[in-house]
């Protein structure tokens, strides 16, 4: 079976909507491929509130937010393939799919990668032990529990303090499941303060930092997880150990972008994000193939997804109107402190503003945004705290960015 | 109760040296069954270990083992083709290192001629890279063997087993055996909740093998598992390996090695220490990094960033009979037959140790007369991720579930997870569907596909979703319902 | 006088705020960045509030279970109770986003409403 569209988007997440209903504004011929079988993606199974005081000003629950951008999508003339999954792209931008009716050959105009992101198991992060069941990822847990109604245990260690990992702190606790602690590698939380406020503190469920999983019990089901504080090094101190008795461990370590597909077609990827590296459009190195959302780099809001998604969809649409144009670009690239940048290119020459994503690499009190181009300072920013939980945002303006670049720099200057 | 069953022989244990008896048994007009104290076959030491299925210079010359190895490796290609399971005859490269490493190599490739292993050759630098460009450039010479190579050895154990149980063979799962009254002229086994009746036994218990041998009082042989740790890499690494590596051997062991598999990954295996502990297989964080220091040394560009599975397993070691293997007919207890002690290189010897076995069994007064209509060919579930385009068309067609993709890391189907568990000696588990169709064996480690595989085990075992179990007994994936519905009266 | 400390978690930019107190009266807070601090502080101070999500059982939809919310915060220490009622309701699709699950729940002037519309699973 062949089909042609203008637009494809690869993903009917956050992302995959947003992007979708921006590329359509344009009247161009668009269809979202998703996996599953309704659109919505994660967010569906994100039942707790939180989601759209960015976008819309109000206080949403997953389902809400998800189901507002399907509505939009339905009004229209969208083509939404669910149940099929994309299994190959080629770098003209030809798409190869199945689903149960069969295998399907679609071409491109443009194509928007928006295939969300995974999470980092338990064998990446190398936790000793045995292999018993009771051990999940938290977004594992909650799809089994949100979605699946199946209770994934009964007495539950945390071992990481990403969003997800605290949410289902709450969410289990609310459920009568007994979570006995929340365990950090790292010496600072990884996850939002308020979400460490109203799921941890609000249930009296303790926040161990400097502290992790050294020893999985259990030959069938988890008996007991050994954890231990570390040292800087993020190494065990000897002595520390503690054994703790559960039957269920969830891991909130970190997410992944999802982009196997993206590697396939010969899409290059950043190691900093393991998500492609994109210009100021959001395009990656090959012409026509745009990336957004998690996918593209690990969010911590969907608010701030849907606006990266609706600058791709609209790129993408400019892309199949003939209206870009292959520009000289520069490298943006991380200075002290700064983990990573999206995008990683911008042109020498910008006309409106480009909103540049980053985050910190360790949480900073007190520190200035300064940006360095041809080895000069061209801009310092207020003082302001930085964390590595939360992704920040900086306007790089035709104002900041005047002279002819080569290089351009972004850091954070700590004050003392 | 019913009455008890009969059988001519009894194997017991369903590892990769059972399952391959099994099959070897079912070429003959007999009553077989296969008795498997785990929840699956292939579960145990099978499971864990590297797969390679090694050339032979390496046991000493003389011993049972070195007979049996050179000729079970040999045997690998042709049975991979009539099982239908896959195996790369990749060939090893031990690597020297320095001026001593040479006379160990020579000893070694010595060993390998008397062993009469095919083409076994001392080689320098340029034949190493020419092999294998990973390999670690600062390696001045290696013994190469050709005919060595590697299988997923549970991959190995299902085939032998479907098509044993396609032949006739009877398996019986979860059945430890916790009993054998030796009756005149045959043995009652017994197991938690059956007995059986057999003329013949063959012991392939694994790391339980001094266990089931005592139960019929014979107490020569002391099995005790020495403990590996290994490492699996995911393929997202870049590269693919065309060779297995090994260093230069230690006393008991073939070192860390590092080994591509038939699925494209890399694995790092294996650390080794003897324990008492037959059920123990924790990974240590020490194993860990003693792992990947030792697979840098081979392959430098080995980065343990695309860690994606750690795990470890037990080789059985029959301790006092000098590393060798140990199989033969008991002397005293007439009928029993004794295939223990099977640690590497088991999984290249399963082969050669079943044809073995039935010449012991043959001496020992049991009939083998063969069936006319044995069927020596198993076909193996179509992998479609390896279909090409018009195939992956047709396979939807003629299954709709083809076009249902559950695991994105491996791209495997519904189609494929169904298959694997209605087939002869099918999955129970989300652990043996892993096995089968390798659906959670990527880099996400079934994060997706769990859920999902969780819900087609139910469904087509018609069992409630919370009674599914990960892999052994109790190892329910989760506890049961979050919500009931209210009972109303 | 004494001082507090709260986290304002209105927003995720999580302002720390310092609140200074007399007679159980606010009298300052520093380092709030908007005004909605300053009502979150008031509140949490002298009643606190929390949004509510959770699941109800759904008979004959595409999933078993319906999330739903409070349509309001509700008071924080009454989360559990209402929990319990959460889990005893049982809904039959179709629902539609926004539909009561649950009025006035415990009483306490708030409603318990589906978070999504949920089809009939033909």
């Amino acid at each position: 079976m062949e089909f042609n569209y203008d637009v494809v988007v690869v993903g009917g997440g956050p992302a995959g909507l947003g992007a979708a209903a921006k590329a359509k504004e344009s009247g161009l011929k668009v269809a979202i491929l998703e996996r599953n079988f309704e659109l919505g993606g994660i967010l569906n199974q994100c039942i707790h509130s939180g989601f759209g005081l960015g976008y819309f000003g109000e206080d949403l629950t997953g389902p809400e937010y998800s189901e507002r951008f399907i509505d939009l999508i339905n009004e229209q003339d969208i083509e939404i393939l669910l149940n099929t999954m994309v299994i190959e792209i080629t770098s003209d931008r030809e798409i190869t799919a199945v689903n149960k009716n069969g295998l399907l050959k679609i071409k491109a105009g443009a194509i928007i990668l928006a295939m969300g992101c995974r999470e980092r198991t338990r064998g990446a992060i190398k936790i000793p032990g045995s292999r018993p069941s009771g051990v999940f990822t938290a977004g594992q847990a909650q799809r089994y529990m949100n979605l699946e109604n199946l209770k994934p245990g009964k007495k539950v260690v945390i071992l990481g303090s990403g969003d997800i990992g605290l949410i289902m702190a709450r969410r289990m606790t609310l459920e009568g499941i007994k979570v006995l602690g929340v365990y950090e590698l790292m010496p600072y939380a990884n996850g939002l303060q308020r979400n460490i406020k109203q799921c941890l503190d609000d249930f009296k469920i303790p926040l161990h930092l400097s502290t992790t999983v050294i020893d999985i019990i259990g030959k069938n089901r988890l008996e007991a997880v050994i954890v231990a504080q570390v040292d800087e090094k993020g190494n065990p101190i000897e002595g520390t150990e503690e054994k703790i008795e559960c039957d269920t461990l969830l891991l909130s370590t970190g997410l992944i972008p999802e982009n196997e597909l993206s590697v396939k077609t010969g899409i290059i990827l950043n190691k900093l994000t393991n998500g492609p590296l994109v210009n100021a459009n959001l395009e990656t190195n090959i012409r026509g193939i745009f990336a957004c959302g998690n996918a593209l780099h690990v969010h911590d809001l969907v608010d701030y997804v849907t606006k990266e998604a609706e600058l791709a969809g609209q790129k993408a649409a400019d892309f199949v109107r003939g209206k870009t144009s292959l520009s000289e670009n520069i490298e943006v690239t991380p200075g002290e402190n700064v983990r990573y940048t999206v995008p990683n290119y911008i042109p020498t020459h910008i006309d409106g503003a480009i909103k540049l994503y980053f985050r910190v690499t360790k949480p900073i009190e007190s520190g200035r945004i300064v940006v360095k181009a041809n080895g000069k300072t061209i801009f310092t920013g207020k003082e302001d705290a930085f964390k590595p939980s939360e992704m920040m945002i900086f306007y790089l303006t035709p104002k900041v960015v005047a002279e002819n670049l080569s290089d351009l720099t972004v850091a954070i200057k700590e004050e003392k | 109760m019913g009455k008890m069953q009969e059988f001519d022989v009894i194997v017991i244990g369903g590892g990769i040296v059972g399952t391959a008896i099994a099959r070897e048994l079912s070429r003959f007009k007999l009553r077989t069954a296969l008795l498997e104290a785990n929840v699956d076959i292939g579960a145990a030491s099978t499971k864990g270990n590297g797969g390679v299925t090694h050339s032979g210079y390496d046991p000493k010359q003389g011993t049972l083992k070195s007979k049996i190895n050179v000729k079970g490796t040999l045997m690998i290609p042709k049975l991979s083709k009539e099982l239908g399971f896959k195996f790369i005859n990749s060939g090893t490269m031990t690597l020297g290192f320095e001026d001593s490493d040479l006379s160990v190599l020579q000893k070694l490739y010595k060993n390998g001629l008397a062993n009469g292993v095919p083409g076994i050759k001392l080689i320098g630098r340029d034949e190493i890279l020419k092999i294998d460009k990973k390999a670690n450039p600062k390696a001045t010479m290696a013994l190469h063997a050709p005919t060595a190579g590697v299988v997923d050895p549970f991959e190995f154990a299902i085939a032998l087993a479907e098509n044993a149980s396609e032949n006739g063979v009877e398996f019986f799962r979860s059945q430890k055996v916790i009993g054998i009254e030796k009756e005149k002229n045959h043995f009652v086994v017994k197991t938690q909740n059956n007995s059986y009746k057999t003329n013949y036994i063959v012991n392939a218990a694994g790391v339980y093998g001094s266990e089931v041998a005592n139960m019929v009082g014979i107490y020569d042989y002391e099995v005790k598992p020495r403990y590996g740790e290994i490492l699996v890499i995911d393929k997202a690494i870049g590269f693919q390996l065309s060779s297995v590596f090994f260093p230069v051997p230690g006393n008991h062991t073939k070192g860390v090695a590092v080994i591509p598999t038939p699925d494209g990954n890399i694995i790092v295996g294996s650390t080794a220490r003897m324990t008492e502990d037959k059920e123990d297989v924790s990974v240590t964080r020490e194993g860990i990094s003693e792992l990947l220091k030792g697979a840098k040394l081979l392959v430098p560009d080995i980065d343990e960033r695309y860690l994606i599975r750690e795990f470890a397993g037990l080789r059985p070691v029959a301790i006092n009979n000098n590393d060798d293997f140990v199989i033969a007919a008991s002397k005293e207890v007439k009928g029993f037959i004794n295939a223990i002690g099977i640690q590497s290189p088991g999984v290249g010897a399963a082969p050669a140790i079943a044809e073995y076995v039935m010449d012991i069994l043959s001496n020992e007064g049991l009939e083998l007369k063969e069936k006319e209509d044995f069927n020596p060919y198993r076909t193996a579930i179509v992998d479609f991720s390896e279909a090409n385009d018009q195939e992956k068309s047709k396979l939807i067609k003629e299954n709709l579930m083809y076009g249902n993709v559950i695991c994105r890391c491996e791209c495997v189907t519904e189609a494929e997870i169904v298959q694997a568990i209605h087939r002869p000696v099918g999955a129970t588990t989300v652990d043996g569907v892993k096995r089968r169709v390798r659906a959670g064996m990527g880099r996400c480690q079934g994060g997706f596909c769990q859920p999902k595989v969780v819900s087609i085990l139910a469904r087509e075992l018609r069992i409630p979703l919370e009674a599914v179990l990960l892999e052994n007994k109790n190892s329910n994936i989760v506890i049961g319902k979050l919500k009931h519905q209210e009972v109303k009266g | 006088m004494n001082s507090e400390i709260l986290v304002c978690i209105i927003c995720p930019k999580a302002c720390i705020l310092n609140i200074e107190m007399e007679n159980e009266k606010i009298i300052s807070i520093l380092g709030n960045k908007c005004k909605r601090g300053v009502d979150y502080a008031e509140k949490e101070l002298t009643n606190p509030e929390r949004a509510l999500s959770s699941t109800v059982l759904i008979k004959g939809g595409v999933l078993p279970l319906l999330p739903v919310r409070s349509s309001k915060a509700l008071p924080k220490d009454s989360l559990i109770k209402v929990m319990e009622v959460i889990d005893k309701t049982e809904v039959v699709a179709p629902v539609k986003i926004g539909d009561i699950i649950v009025k006035n729940v415990s009483n306490l002037g708030v409603d318990i409403i589906a978070s999504r519309s949920m089809r009939k699973v033909i």
